[in-house]
């Protein structure tokens, strides 16, 4: 009877994840290819490949976009499309199964390293809010990390950043542990398995106040001596822009506004967010907290979006240093705020 | 041995030839499908990739190994008392059984993050993932060998007068041999790809898994896919090193005589008062 | 060894498997060096009653006796051969032939060494490092009755050891049993379904009832020996063979006596 009891489990089981793999794909494959569908409504289709193979806070303001008709206004329709990996959304745009990307900076650089034509088209953050987390209370003292041992991921963002680390700790790379993660540090600093957890902080904030309702003890890289560069940049290709250059600036001026929008209503902007997306959108507290966390890095509402020459200069000076980048390439081929105008 | 030898020689150029078909629909594909180096590279730039950076990948390789060497090792002893402690006792099996599917209906994926708070990010981790994945096969097919046993030989023993650790040893035991090595070959293609998981999850030293996230985050697709390469080879090397085991293991299921041959038999007398023909 | 008594007795054996009789108050006595055959109707007993005589199953009530000391419940002191050959895949046949030495006291060389000349001496000498796979159906019933041998048990138990084999190969078979147990001074108990088997094999033929077993008949066969071919067509074969069918099948025997 045992047995028998398990093997339903099994089937249970079995028949729950081969349900779910369906719904996924055909949830997937709906998304990725409703560009017909929209047509007698007479809006363009634009599809936004995001940076992470789970939507989170960070889709807030397309979501806003599309929820208060900013982009209906404009004439478009945005599609988010979920990339299989945290690293394939360049490849994706690159072999048009996107219009713009959502990546970070440094993907751009990449992409043009391996001679894909990837240019940014704007910025989604002002600043760099990736640093040092610790446990809600405990004191972070960059002067004395020696011997601690500091949680990071595999991504090329984190290894740019770590020398920053080490050299306003005074240690060299071996004075302190690193333990690399893939998908989270900050269940091991809760448990206290690691002394510090590096990240974006709106993630760390997010993660750590839904998990303990305390705000983490954080400390930006920025205000030890780190670039003050972007994590997050909108791309596209070089090729798509030729020839969708109007609806490039369609979508960016209406992103603009939904930023604007989801800045002033946070937690109406978050409503919208957690409607498109009720079931795997996250819980309404992690995904406020998160979207709030955002905020400060978005810069000054003046000047939302908008890139500078030298905060590209910044990321390929960080890159060569960690010898992740042999041969770095001007600003212009990196980023172009020409369809920000108008 | 001219024949044995004719015979390697067949099957080398059959291997190479497998692999020669593998490398020919990988370009096969590029080309047909217009794929770019940064989404998938040419077989040989991949396999130039690892001669090119050999000092990169030969730590990483090592440290993989290890991790991959050992979980199995571990799982494949856990599985297999596992399975002789499960079927010496019918209570035991009905409690452990089901506990053992769950163990493998859960996605290792889910448990590992716990785990690696629980244990450490150190080889300990890696070592439990790899042997979580290896154990069950072995578990299964040697529970299976000595369920398979007939219980009229055992009852044979019996009648013969057998000791019961006797019977375990000359009887029970060898029955797992097959089955153990059918359980541990799926363990050997399991136990790398666990290790990668493994050193996903958490990992203090850089290994081959980690690496394929690094050089993924920066587009460096010839770096994923020579890691990749290496990777499987680790993979295919165990599998063929524990089926080459396997063979050694149990001459009975390829040969019709032992190696080992017995002298002709002198005019030993048996036990039995023989009538002694007349002369 | 010694003394004049009968070699095996089951004295008033019953057995019940949940409240099923399956043997009643058997009572059975066999002679040294005799070779005694059991037939009857499934279900009635036979391999009950080796169980019981092996030790493997011990009976409700009564006893059975080997060279007078009562065994009942006692493993180890008959040898036992099924018609499944039970021959272990692993072992050689010299392997296999001493598996009752590794299984009690560990194989040594001189156990090897007499299995080699036992199979040999009874047409197993070009075998003996053959795994049983590579041997046919015959070969390994003969490897199975050379390891019974081998226990150097006086008393064997046969339950249809030939009843899976082609009526051939059986025969052939049949014949070197023959030759094997008049060269050797061994007490064999048989069971068959098979009336001329029994009768070309044996001293005498048991005949048990359908369930609960009981004896209906015992019949000696005063046939000479050695025996060979040729019996299985005389007259004293047939008249005893219409017999133990008339009896198996309860139909009155028209006796030409």
């Amino acid at each position: 009877m045992v047995r028998f009891a398990s093997r339903r489990l099994v089937l249970g089981i079995a028949v729950a994840a081969a349900l779910t793999a369906t719904v996924v794909t055909a949830a997937y494959a709906s998304s990725s290819h409703s560009t017909s569908a929209n047509r007698s409504k007479g809006l363009t289709t634009v599809r936004v490949v995001f940076d992470w193979p789970g939507i989170d806070f960070e889709a807030v303001p397309l979501t806003v976009g599309n929820a208060r008709g900013f982009y209906k206004k404009a004439g478009l329709d945005v599609k988010i499309v979920i990339p299989p990996s945290t690293s394939t959304t360049v490849q994706m745009i690159a072999a048009g199964k996107g219009d713009i990307g959502f990546d970070t900076t440094t993907d751009v650089v990449f992409g043009q390293a391996a001679g894909i034509d990837v240019k940014s088209i704007a910025n989604y953050s002002q600043n760099n809010n990736w640093g040092l987390v610790a446990k809600p209370g405990a004191k972070i003292d960059i002067k004395k990390i020696k011997g601690k041992s500091i949680g990071i991921f595999t991504d090329s963002w984190t290894k740019a950043m770590m020398p920053y680390v080490l050299k306003a700790g005074g240690v060299s790379a071996s004075q302190v542990k690193q333990p690399i993660f893939s998908s989270d540090d900050i269940a091991p600093l809760l448990a206290g398995k690691i002394d510090l957890a590096t990240n974006t902080l709106n993630y760390a904030i997010a993660q750590v106040q839904s998990a303990t309702g305390k705000r983490p003890s954080v400390l930006l890289a920025t205000k030890f001596g780190a670039p003050n560069v972007p994590v997050w940049v909108y791309t596209a290709m070089n090729s798509w822009l030729k020839g969708h250059g109007s609806q490039a600036r369609k979508f960016l001026s209406a992103t603009r506004k939904a930023f604007a929008w989801s800045i002033a209503h946070p937690s109406a902007a978050v409503k919208d967010y957690l409607k498109a997306y009720p079931k795997i959108g996250g819980g309404m507290k992690y995904s406020l907290d998160g979207w709030k966390a955002t905020i400060p890095a978005l810069g000054p509402a003046n000047a939302l979006l908008t890139q500078r020459a030298s905060q590209w200069k910044q990321v390929v000076r960080a890159l060569k240093s960690v010898k992740l980048l042999s041969k770095p390439l001007p600003p212009s081929s990196y980023f172009t705020n020409a369809y920000l105008k108008g | 041995m001219s024949a044995l030898l004719r015979k390697t020689a067949v099957r080398l150029v059959m291997a190479a030839l497998a692999v020669g078909l593998i490398f020919g629909v990988w370009n096969l594909v590029i080309f047909a499908f217009d794929l770019k180096a940064y989404a998938l590279p040419t077989p040989q730039d991949s396999v130039a990739t690892i001669y090119d950076r050999w000092s990169t990948y030969q730590p990483l390789m090592l440290q993989t190994i290890k991790e991959t060497v050992y979980g199995f090792l571990i799982g494949a002893a856990i599985g297999f008392f596992l399975g002789v402690a499960m079927s010496a006792s019918k209570i035991v099996q009905r409690l452990i059984y089901p506990s053992l599917i769950t163990s493998q209906a859960v996605p290792v994926v889910a448990v590992a993050a716990p785990l690696a708070i629980l244990l450490g990010f150190g080889l300990v981790t890696k070592l439990v993932i790899v042997a979580w994945w290896v154990f069950f096969p072995v578990v299964v097919n040697v529970l299976d060998g000595l369920a398979r046993v007939d219980r009229d030989l055992l009852n044979l023993a019996r009648v013969m007068g057998a000791k019961r650790t006797r019977t375990f040893l000359a009887i029970q035991l060898p029955a797992t041999l097959s089955p153990l090595f059918s359980g541990l070959k799926i363990g050997a293609t399991y136990a790398v790809t666990a290790a990668v998981i493994g050193e996903w999850v958490a990992s203090l030293q850089y290994g081959l898994g980690t690496y394929l996230n690094t050089a993924a985050a920066s587009l460096d697709t010839r770096g994923v896919l020579g890691a990749t390469i290496l990777l499987t080879m680790i993979g295919i090397t165990l599998f063929l090193i524990v089926a080459a085991m396997g063979i050694v293991a149990t001459p009975w299921e390829r040969r019709s005589t032992a190696r080992r041959r017995t002298r002709p038999a002198g005019e030993m007398l048996v036990g039995h008062s023989v009538e002694t023909p007349q002369t | 060894m010694n003394g004049s008594g009968p070699k095996v007795v089951v004295d008033d054996v019953t057995v019940r498997f949940d409240g099923v009789l399956a043997l009643d108050e058997l009572s059975l006595e066999i002679g040294r060096s005799e070779f005694v055959s059991i037939v009857g109707p499934s279900g009635s007993g036979k391999s009950t009653l080796f169980n019981v005589v092996s030790g493997l199953q011990r009976p409700s009530s009564g006893r059975v006796l080997i060279d007078g000391q009562d065994v009942t419940g006692e493993t180890g002191h008959v040898g036992y051969m099924l018609q499944k050959d039970l021959l272990i895949p692993w072992r050689t046949v010299v392997g296999n032939i001493v598996l009752g030495a590794a299984l009690t006291r560990g194989a040594r060389s001189r156990d090897r060494a007499e299995a080699a000349a036992l199979a040999s001496r009874y047409g197993l000498g070009e075998f003996l490092d053959h795994y049983p796979h590579a041997l046919s159906g015959g070969m390994r019933q003969r490897v199975a009755l050379m390891r019974t041998l081998a226990l150097k048990t006086d008393v064997l138990l046969l339950d249809e050891p030939f009843g899976a084999l082609d009526s051939q190969t059986r025969l052939d078979m049949q014949l070197w049993l023959l030759s094997v147990y008049e060269d050797l001074e061994v007490t064999i108990l048989f069971v068959t379904h098979d009336v001329d088997e029994a009768i070309l094999l044996s001293d005498r033929v048991v005949v048990l009832s359908a369930r609960p077993g009981r004896i209906m008949a015992d019949l000696p066969i005063t046939l000479p020996r050695p025996r060979g071919l040729d019996v299985l067509t005389s007259p004293p074969f047939m008249d005893l063979k219409r017999e133990v069918l008339g009896l198996l099948h309860e139909t009155p025997v028209a006796a030409s006596r």
